[in-house]
């Protein structure tokens, strides 16, 4: 009785989206996806990079003791610096910027991301990474632009649990990576042409998390600027590569299927993919 | 018919309405909620995670006499707030959650309980006032039991500071963002029933965190979310172990049961809103990263 009243309840995804479940698979939407990419990838990183530009801003405005608001003022601000030294608020998003459409300027192996393996076929992942997926599928699929910010921040937390020996310093810089990837969805979110590259930002920010465990392994102190920074680059690394992106699609769409079929399933409180057991067919990136 | 999120947004209109009137009306003498829920809000300022002025404040008499009177004294200014916005907040999370139909039954039962327990709550602060003394070690017994008890859940730190720059934040999405966060961070998904209604739940709290954020007035009521949040987390994480199923109407009901002990009792809110305030400056005093 209850499972028929939770299929019949159950609304997290919508009838039909199987029928695109090819189009990822196929060669034929890399060339789709490309040019949907070539504009997403720039406006995507200068969305992080405005949150350089705004607190530049907040403490000039500190020394000279303005008191605008800045909510009411940002997009006219945003639009004003879009032109006028967009580099010149952290050359580290310059650098990026200048270096898409496949030649990138970056390091590979700092950005590289470990999309091969076992998460392609899902049945090595952990709830946190599956749970990722899903909540970005049903972020692409909102209704208002507030309720995918919601499913998006909760990435966060969970791609800050993937890695538990950085975990605690990662979580020290959550705010600015929840900032950031807000703001990231909601450059995404605003065209339907790039509201589905959504699906991508849990494998950013599992890029993320490897980059900034990384780090933390080295001794390299996090911060706001680091955590910025780390986020972009994997922005770059994903969106300016059509195979990665589909892929990181592919996998949001696998995970979406996998979170439905359970839903069919009768309740079980057995533990899914328990931690310890990823971790021991992945070692850890510190 | 109307779709889900048109008949949430009517309601949120409704209550705009209802809420603008009371507010005009009851506070227009009052700026904001008066100094006690000011000093509940002053905690933090989200851009640089700085502390402001009234740190530790109560650290050293959280647990005495002094913070029972300030959460009374806050308690008494939230009642005619509490008493619009509970029921409304119970409609909404039920409607997130379980849908519409499931919101509005919810909202009926919480609409008869605030009344009923309105007369409750009266009754108790005549005779308060009548003897404060011993009203005042009964319900500290009552409070410390409570908090001493390890099966009521409370959230963590990080979680009351995101959600106290979810009710500080200008940008709507940009609250909603710290909301999911802090879901995230509370609400347990090891277990497959968790798993498949861990969407429904960041939406439920999402839908709380915009009605709440709607006006200045409730806006830092937000800083509630997480320990209904929590609560319903455990709750439902206890079921899932038992092997019942958890159904979105299951969910539903426990999170609107959780708003309902939160925002439908002027006491357990103050107390929740002061303790928010006391957590997050944990988190936020030595964090000062900058850019």
């Amino acid at each position: 009785m209850f499972e028929y009243e939770y299929e019949f309840e159950t609304g997290l995804d919508r009838e039909g989206e199987c029928e695109f479940s090819s189009e990822y698979e196929s060669d034929q939407f890399l060339p789709l996806l490309a040019p949907v990419l070539a504009s997403a990838a720039p406006a995507a990183i200068k969305a992080i990079g405005g949150l350089f530009r705004r607190r530049r801003r907040r403490r000039a405005q500190r020394e000279f003791e303005l008191e605008i608001p800045m909510g009411e003022y940002e997009d006219e601000y945003e639009s004003e610096f879009e032109y006028e030294g967009e580099y010149e608020a952290d050359p580290f998003i310059g650098s990026l910027l200048q270096g898409l459409g496949g030649a990138l300027g970056l390091n590979e192996s700092e950005f590289e991301l470990e999309l091969e393996g076992e998460f392609e076929g899902m049945p090595g992942a952990s709830e946190y990474e599956v749970m990722m997926e899903h909540l970005a599928y049903q972020a692409s699929q909102s209704e208002s632009e507030a309720e995918a910010e919601a499913f998006l921040g909760a990435l966060v937390p969970l791609a800050a649990r993937l890695i538990p020996s950085a975990a605690k310093a990662i979580t020290s810089v959550a705010p600015s990576i929840i900032q950031g990837v807000a703001r990231v969805g909601r450059t995404l979110y605003r065209s339907p042409t790039s509201r589905k590259l959504i699906r991508t930002l849990p494998t950013v920010l599992k890029g993320t998390t490897r980059t900034l465990a990384r780090q933390v392994s080295q001794g390299k102190p996090l911060s706001s600027k680091t955590a910025l920074r780390a986020l972009a680059g994997n922005v770059a690394t994903v969106l300016d590569d059509p195979k990665k992106a589909q892929r990181a699609m592919r996998n949001c769409h696998r995970a979406q299927h996998r979170v439905r079929t359970m839903s069919q399933r009768p309740t079980s409180s057995m533990p899914s993919n328990s931690m310890s057991n990823r971790r021991k067919r992945r070692p850890a990136m510190a | 018919m109307l779709d889900g999120e048109t008949m949430q947004q009517e309601l949120e209109y409704e209550f705009e309405d209802e809420y603008e009137g009371l507010f005009e009306d009851e506070y227009e003498s009052e700026d904001f909620m008066g100094d006690s829920l000011r000093e509940a809000g002053r905690v933090t300022s989200m851009a640089g995670m700085t502390s402001m002025a009234g740190e530790g404040e109560y650290e050293d008499e959280y647990e005495g006499e002094a913070f029972f009177k300030k959460v009374k004294s806050l308690a008494r200014r939230l009642k005619p707030v509490l008493q619009k916005v509970a029921p409304k907040a119970v409609q909404v999370v039920g409607s997130a959650i379980g849908g519409a139909g499931v919101g509005n039954t919810l909202s009926n039962i919480a609409k008869q309980l605030s009344r009923e327990s309105e007369f409750e709550y009266e009754s108790t602060f005549e005779s308060e006032f009548e003897d404060e003394f011993e009203y005042e070690s009964t319900f500290a017994g009552e409070f410390e039991e409570e908090f001493e008890s390890a099966t009521i859940a409370q959230p963590e730190a990080l979680a009351e500071a995101l959600a106290m720059m979810a009710s500080q934040v200008q940008s709507e999405a940009e609250a909603e963002a710290y909301t999911g966060a802090f879901t995230a961070r509370i609400i347990p998904v090891k277990s497959l029933a968790m798993q498949r209604i861990y969407p429904r739940l960041v939406r439920g709290t999402a839908a709380l965190t915009q009605t709440l954020r709607k006006s200045p007035t409730t806006r830092p009521l937000v800083k509630t979310i997480p320990t209904i949040a929590a609560r319903a987390g455990q709750k439902l994480a206890r079921q899932a172990a038992q092997g019942k199923s958890i159904t979105p109407t299951t969910a539903a009901r426990v999170m609107a049961a959780e708003t309902k002990k939160v925002l439908g009792n002027p006491m357990a809110s103050a107390q929740t809103l002061l303790r928010s305030s006391k957590a997050a400056r944990k988190v936020t005093q030595p964090q000062r990263s900058r850019l």
